[in-house]
């Protein structure tokens, strides 16, 4: 049994093609699940501190765990695991899973990775204990930066001679699951590109993908790269995924896969002599980024010659459709109970693994009764590279008279695994057409009937599935069919709020503004009170101004109290009898307010009156203070 | 206004004759000539008469006539002029179960976005206009620096929120087509030599994308989109021609 790698960073691809093929395996007949576990490492022979590759690998079944490996004196480390397929000409399909583990001596001696226990599919595999021999010569005491210099693809250039294992810091390699092809054959194929993880890198340009009779399908690189181990040095991997397809049959070339990544190397220096102890300080890889200079290294894998096999032409049924592949056809129908006349619509999916984007829509035999319309074709991928995945044909067939069950459907592939053409039927789909061959609608007679009988006659039996009478009323007439939206009842019921928006606003500012007015007046007439008061208060007013400034306080109070016309009027247009009408105030007060009234007015005018000296006697200036008092104190 | 009134007179003058001629109809339908039935219903119809129980019995008349596209065309007229008519909904499901019509299934969250139009009979748009108006109405205290009432806005922002995305979801979505040819066949392009996206039985739902020519571009109720020559469909809402 021949094992073609075929992936090893394509997790979800991986999966749906596990899955798919697992299933494609248990319905093959010769696929028999026969399951077997391997171990390899990647040198039988190292030196403490190098670190070797182990890779345990599982084929049939899908293992339930990876294995637990302790060797007292290694170190070993689970270093993550790939699933891949194994497609056989013997078994057909099969999943290899692949568990990588990295491995360092701690010591010197002859070590054995003991005898792995697996479970897998139901069953106990063992793997074959391997023996390791690890020599003292201690390659981890090799200067760190010795493995950045100037490494390629191309060029090695001789390194220090204690250096064991050249490492080329860019290369890479096509991945193929097989080297025979059918024409026609979609092939999915990696190109894998390795940078040293200890150099600097931009991402990698693509030079080349291809070759000459191929047509390639370019997906985006997984721009995740995977840290991997290759004999034994550390690269990042980053996989270009293609689906190549021969279009001719022969020799063919598939072109050299070529990319240009920039790397950043350390600036070649001068010959210097060692400093006893700065060794590792010169060489380690921090001090060298400061001597660091970017150049373009061309990365190229090597060609792979592809033998493109023809189709044979023995047994290639009439209705080839041009699918190579391993396939499955799942047919459908609906509705399940039409009338004569009436679309059915028939579903046919083919899923798998193959060339889907040439396959043709599988075969709908010809059958009385049934027209067919040509079917539209819609593909679901199930992996990046659309070699799986499912494609779905949907034919409209139409009656032409009662009918029990569909045309058959048929789809024929090349299977290269067989390397014979396989022809798929679809299963018996049963439909119930109802009514008559007649092209035209029966009119409906029963209620016809029922609605006019004949004197005379018998009515016609009423049929139970019938539609519900006519309303007799006319119901609400004027409606229409413009989105309410769109009505102009609608619309112009939005200025309703609208409008009353607005005059709610207008009247609240309205508001607001007349009340601030009224509050600085307020303040303006307290404000001059209050010098009038002051002037009342003050034993050294003359008699004129304290009369007057009497006469303003009652008038400013009166003012502060007044509403309706007065509240507007100027304070000192108001009398004595207007200064009364602001408040209840008793008969004596109002007296007092009168006769203060008119001594302002005699001194004011005729320069006469209580206190027409020089000064107001106590009593006299105490007297008025009371009566501005008590009138402060009524009430409105 | 003066335009207002004019429909409201015209409409209130037109009443009587609507119900003469609707009975007419209706004596005819019961007679048993469905044919005459259906005409005098569609003279109604195009004298501008928009009212459900005409486009529903009219439907019967088609149905009675054979002509089941037709039927539920005016079926969906019914329920578009009076959501939840109770006799055009049992009618249009009898005969969609008898078509195999295609109509749309909407999802959870198409559905949600329908139930403010389908609770409200089609009107949510009142309820987004309300919800709007509680809404300024609850802020514009700000312009005269009074207190927000702050309850009365978040539950007017609900109610727009709600309503108003039901009401733009339903104007998106375009307008509804029923297909009344016995056998229309959607296409990949406009042109009888295109490839078929779906075969559609007469009754189906078809929402309108655009027109060109004699051609429509429509979505199918599984979402696709395909052409479809203008004969095979007709729209559910009709026009609001005056009445003469």
């Amino acid at each position: 049994m021949q094992v073609l790698p075929f992936y090893n960073s394509f997790p979800r691809w991986a999966a749906v093609l596990a899955i798919l093929c697992v299933a494609m395996f248990s319905a093959l007949p010769a696929g028999g699940a026969e399951v077997s576990a391997t171990a390899k490492l990647s040198s039988s022979a190292a030196s403490v501190g190098e670190t070797l590759r182990l890779d345990i690998s599982v084929t049939g079944a899908n293992p339930a765990a990876a294995p637990e490996i302790e060797v007292p004196g290694l170190m070993i480390a689970n270093a993550g695991y790939n699933r891949s397929i194994q497609m056989t000409s013997r078994s057909g399909v099969s999943v290899m899973f692949t568990y990588h583990y990295s491995v360092i001596p701690q010591k010197e001696g002859e070590f054995t990775i003991p005898s792995l226990a697996i479970r897998a599919g139901g069953q106990e595999v063992k793997t074959e204990p391997l023996v390791l021999t690890v020599s003292g010569q201690a390659s981890a005491a090799m200067p760190r930066g010795t493995r950045q210099r100037g490494r390629s693809s191309h060029a090695a250039p001789p390194e220090p001679q204690e250096r064991r294992v050249q490492q080329k810091i860019a290369f890479a390699e096509w991945v193929l699951p097989k080297t025979s092809v059918y024409v026609g054959e979609t092939v999915p194929a990696e190109a894998r590109i390795y940078l040293a993880t200890n150099v600097g890198w931009n991402a990698p340009n693509i030079i080349n993908m291809g070759g000459e009779g191929f047509s390639v399908e370019r997906f985006p690189p997984n721009p995740k790269a995977q840290q991997v181990t290759r004999d034994g040095e550390q690269y990042h991997l980053l996989v270009v995924k293609v689906a190549l397809t021969p279009a001719k049959t022969g020799k063919l070339t598939l072109d050299a896969a070529e990319f240009s990544a920039v790397a950043q190397l350390p600036r070649r220096r001068a010959q210097r002599p060692q400093m006893p102890g700065f060794e590792d300080f010169f060489d380690d890889p921090f001090f060298n980024r400061a001597f660091m200079v970017e150049e373009e290294i061309p990365i190229r894998s090597e060609p792979v010659e592809i033998d493109v096999k023809p189709l044979p032409t023995k047994g290639k049924p009439p209705g080839f459709s041009g699918a190579i592949g391993q396939f499955k056809l799942e047919t459908r129908a609906t509705p399940a109970t039409v009338q004569v006349g009436d679309p059915v619509t028939l579903t046919a999916e083919v899923s798998g693994l193959g060339n889907f984007q040439r396959m043709e829509a599988p075969t709908v035999a010809e059958a009385p009764g049934w027209k067919v319309y040509p079917p539209s074709a819609h593909f679901e991928r199930e992996s990046e590279t659309g070699i799986s995945g499912v494609k779905r044909f949907e034919y409209a067939l139409i009656p032409d008279r009662p009918q029990t069950a569909l045309p058959e459907v048929t789809f024929s592939y090349f299977d290269p695994s067989r390397e014979a053409y396989q022809t798929l039927t679809g299963k018996p789909l049963p439909i119930t057409v109802e009514g008559s061959a007649a092209p035209t609608p029966t009119p409906p007679p029963t209620a016809t009937a029922a609605a006019a009988p004949a004197p005379g006659a018998t009515p016609a039996p009423k049929p139970v599935d019938d539609i519900l009478p006519i309303r007799p009323d006319a119901g609400r007439a004027g409606l229409s069919f413009t989105p309410l939206w769109e009505q102009p009842a609608f619309r112009l019921a939005q200025a309703v709020p609208l409008v009353a928006l607005l005059l709610l606003a207008g009247w609240q500012i309205h508001r607001q503004r007349s009340g601030n007015s009224a509050l600085r007046r307020a303040a303006e007439l307290r404000h001059r009170k209050q010098e009038a008061a002051r002037t009342v208060a003050d034993p050294a007013a003359a008699p004129e101004a304290f009369y007057t400034a009497a006469i303003r306080h009652l008038q400013l109070e009166a003012a502060l109290r007044a509403t309706g016309s007065l509240a507007t009027r100027d304070p000192a247009a108001l009398d004595a009898e207007a200064v009364c009408a602001t408040r209840r105030v008793d008969p004596a007060l109002a007296n007092a307010i009168r006769s203060l009234f008119a001594t302002h007015d005699e001194l004011r005018y005729a320069g006469a009156g209580p206190g027409n000296g020089d000064s107001i006697s106590p009593e006299r200036r105490e007297a008025v203070q009371r009566t501005l008092q008590q009138f402060e104190q009524s009430h409105a | 206004m003066r335009s207002l009134l004019f429909l409201l007179a015209s409409g209130l003058l037109a009443l009587p004759a609507m119900g003469t001629a609707f009975d007419d109809a209706n004596t005819l339908y019961g007679k048993g000539d469905h044919a005459a039935a259906a005409k005098a219903y569609t003279a109604l119809v195009e004298q501008g008469e928009r009212s459900a129980n005409l486009f529903h019995n009219r439907a019967n008349a088609e149905y009675r006539l054979g002509q089941k596209g037709a039927a539920i065309l005016d079926y969906e007229r019914a329920l578009a002029l009076q959501p939840g008519h109770p006799e055009a909904t049992a009618n249009l499901a009898f005969l969609r179960a008898q078509t195999a019509a295609r109509t749309e299934q909407p999802g959870r969250w198409e559905r949600l976005l329908a139930w403010p139009e389908r609770a409200t009979h089609g009107r949510a748009a009142w309820g987004a206009a309300a919800g709007f108006w509680i809404v300024l109405f609850s802020l514009a205290p700000l312009v005269w620096r009074r207190r927000v009432a702050w309850g009365p806005a978040i539950l007017g922002l609900l109610l727009f929120g709600i309503c108003g995305a039901s009401t733009v979801w339903e104007a998106k979505r375009g307008a509804l087509w029923i297909v009344t040819a016995n056998r229309a066949i959607a296409r990949v392009a406009p042109a009888e030599s295109s490839e078929t996206v779906a075969a559609l039985a007469t009754g189906s739902q078809l929402r309108l994308v655009l027109e060109r020519g004699e051609w429509l571009l429509v979505k199918l109720p599984d979402g696709k989109q395909g052409w479809l020559p203008r004969t095979g469909a007709e729209p559910v809402a009709l026009p609001d021609t005056a009445r003469s």
